[in-house]
């Protein structure tokens, strides 16, 4: 094993990524050729075993690297792979369902005004923590007994992480009404969110931790979006399509 | 070299499925196969696995060592 990186040495992570979409399309391949032959079988890869001679790196910021040993080069290790093929049921038992995070931002987003650096984002991720929806889940007396990162620093994160704030809006159409929703995280907290468009309080027809439908009024077009939650504030902006004037027919 | 994927497509699509005779009304048929092969390999940028076969009386005495790939399939429904 080796420290650094060269330049021919790629991770261990993007590797087993590349590999697995490989051996997708390969069987995506074998079934088109099916389905185009009109043949009603074929063949479906069941277990596989790689042996590959690398030179195994670890680079300055501790990732692993996996480098091809090249010709009358000695000294390579004998990496040996066994993958096999799961279930979508065994795939869904395993995996973290973003879809029913509450808070799917990444944990880089906080980080830029938390106090985690690099090192601990990176132990996160070897926790398996990417999502700011898991970060909450978390002890920091237990975070700092195992992956080592300061209780303070971690508390300070998770405070950062509770503050609602706005990251998109997106204009719906419901019945010929103009509702505007806002995207964001934290936009519930206890009592209902308080909402204004350009300074002017708005109904709130549907609120959720990420999500708020409101109703803005005939005047708005653009301006600041707020939102009180919990007694605290986020901000972002809005814009809406110009509208045609509504006319009306006056009975005299 | 082709990417790993490809070369397991390429090897596999060649293999009957089915071999029947109407003379002496018989059919087999196959239901799996094992495949053990030495390969030269390296990985590409991106982390793409490229792989071939080892080259025979082609070699220089400058080829990579060889790794080895056991790939086993089996006849199933798309």
């Amino acid at each position: 094993m080796t420290l650094g990186r060269s330049s021919r040495a790629y991770a261990v992570q993007e590797f087993l990524q590349a590999l697995t979409a490989q051996l997708d399309r390969a069987q995506d391949a074998l079934s088109l050729k099916v389905t185009g032959t009109q043949r009603p079988l074929t063949w479906a890869l069941k277990d596989l075993a790689i042996d590959l001679r690398v030179f195994v790196e670890v680079t300055d910021d501790g990732k692993v690297t996996w480098r091809s040993a090249g010709p009358n080069e000695d000294g390579a290790s004998t990496v040996h792979l066994t993958l096999t093929t799961i279930t979508r049921p065994m795939v869904e038992e395993n995996s973290f369902r973003i879809t029913e995070d509450h808070d799917a931002r990444p944990v880089e987003q906080i980080s830029q005004i938390s106090q985690l650096d690099e090192d601990d984002r990176r132990r996160l991720e070897w926790m398996g923590v990417r999502t700011v929806g898991q970060l909450k889940k978390l002890d920091p007396v237990a975070v700092e007994a195992i992956a080592g990162i300061p209780m303070m620093r971690l508390q300070a994160a998770l405070e950062a992480a509770a503050n609602p704030v706005v990251l998109g809006q997106e204009v719906v159409d419901r019945g010929g009404r103009t509702l505007l929703a806002i995207h964001g995280a934290n936009l519930v907290n206890g009592s209902p969110p308080e909402v204004r468009l350009a300074g002017a309080p708005v109904e709130v027809l549907e609120a959720k931790p990420s999500k708020l439908l409101v109703r803005p009024s005939a005047h708005h077009t653009e301006g600041q979006i707020e939102v009180l939650a919990g007694g605290k504030r986020a901000t972002g902006f809005f814009r809406l399509p110009e509208r045609e004037p509504v006319t009306q027919e006056v009975h005299r | 070299m082709l990417t790993l994927g490809d070369l397991l497509v390429q090897l596999v699509e060649g293999m009957p499925g089915r071999v029947a005779s109407s003379e002496a009304q018989l059919a087999l048929e196959t239901t799996a196969l094992d495949l053990t092969l030495p390969i030269e390999s390296r990985i590409a940028p991106g982390g793409d696995l490229q792989a071939s076969l080892p080259r025979g009386l082609l070699r220089t005495g400058f080829d990579p060592p060889l790794g080895q790939v056991v790939a086993r399939f089996e006849v199933a429904s798309p």
